[in-house]
């Protein structure tokens, strides 16, 4: 028997300046079985949603007003009055060179997603976030998932001189 | 330097997979099919939307050229609704229209104003999006494609420090 993902009871917040990506990303969540999903466009409105309560994925691009994608992580992560400090995010972004890969994943980023996106490609980072939750590390200056992937054991031989300490 | 591992609490996880109902973790072909028809459905609005934008980013232009005080605005709004057309074409099948969008917004990303030769090139930017959406151009290999882009960077080159118009 295989794992399997009921979506079912998966609540989304989803951040989009544009109407038709909100609306887009919505009927994607909706077709895989996802019955709640809040579209926002902008900032602060997704803060006084999270506040509110009630969600355990956030959707969010990173060019919104008044703050961006970035901040609204950032502050999800580390403000004091964060509902949920550990909330799998997803940063499904336009941005899509190498320095905002790289920011999104310094302010605790847990899937990055460029659009323009694959349905492929929305899938894994679901499974992603949902199926293979990371353990989270707080550091001076860090607080987010572990950004080492899962070590998987080596099962063939060991050849090592030593035993590891 | 402490460094505090915190397990993750696995609610997510405990509410969401099982082994009797719900989605394989591996994405079928028959979903994917679906996923990739609400797509190509949506893509009919997108279009017609972005031919409005595109209608408006060429008002923008004429009120730019008519007041010099309306350039920042005017900038501002043509860089948004460029990202806004890099992000989405090829969402919906049309990577030309990312292509030039993100060329579009690279050409604006450092620009604090419009000068007469940089509207130009916003302009030819305006145009070959057209031409690419009145044309429902989808692929991004083909002569008329290598044609555009061509033209397009020939446009930008015009721009770049150091080059004479003309």
């Amino acid at each position: 028997m295989s794992e399997k993902i009921d979506f079912s009871h998966v609540r989304f917040l989803v951040v989009d300046t544009n109407k038709l990506m909100c609306q887009l990303v919505k009927d994607i969540l909706m077709m895989l079985g996802v019955t709640q999903v809040t579209t926002v466009r902008d900032s602060e409105k997704a803060i006084a949603a999270l506040r509110s309560g009630g969600y355990d994925v956030l959707v969010t691009e990173w060019n919104l007003k008044p703050r961006s994608g970035a901040d609204l992580l950032d502050w999800l992560r580390t403000d004091g009055t964060s509902p949920d400090r550990m909330m799998p995010v997803i940063m499904l972004t336009a941005n899509s060179e190498m320095e905002y890969v790289m920011e999104s994943r310094d302010k605790g980023v847990t899937e990055f997603l460029a659009k323009p996106f694959t349905a492929d490609g929305m899938y894994r980072r679901l499974v992603s976030v949902i199926a293979r939750p990371r353990d989270f590390v707080s550091v001076p200056g860090y607080f987010g998932p572990d950004r080492r992937r899962q070590q998987l054991p080596f099962e063939g031989p060991d050849r090592r001189q030593n035993k590891p300490e | 330097m402490r460094r505090k591992i915190i397990p993750n609490r696995g609610e997510l996880k405990r509410k969401a997979v099982n082994y009797k109902t719900g989605m394989d973790i591996k994405l079928d072909d028959d979903m994917r099919q679906k996923m990739e028809a609400l797509v190509e459905n949506t893509s009919v609005q997108f279009l017609d939307e972005t031919v409005e934008t595109l209608k408006s980013l060429r008002e923008a232009l004429g009120r730019a050229a008519a007041d010099p005080s309306a350039r920042r605005d005017v900038l501002e709004h043509i860089r948004e609704e460029a990202f806004q057309i890099k992000g989405m074409g090829g969402v919906f099948g049309y990577p030309l229209l990312t292509e030039f969008a993100k060329s579009l917004h690279d050409f604006l990303k450092e620009l604090n104003d419009l000068d007469e030769l940089q509207q130009e090139i916003v302009s030819i930017h305006v145009d070959t999006l057209y031409v690419v959406v009145s044309h429902r151009i989808k692929g991004s290999g083909g002569a008329l494609e290598a044609q555009l882009r061509g033209s397009l960077k020939a446009a930008v080159d015009k721009a770049k420090p150091g080059t004479k118009a003309g």
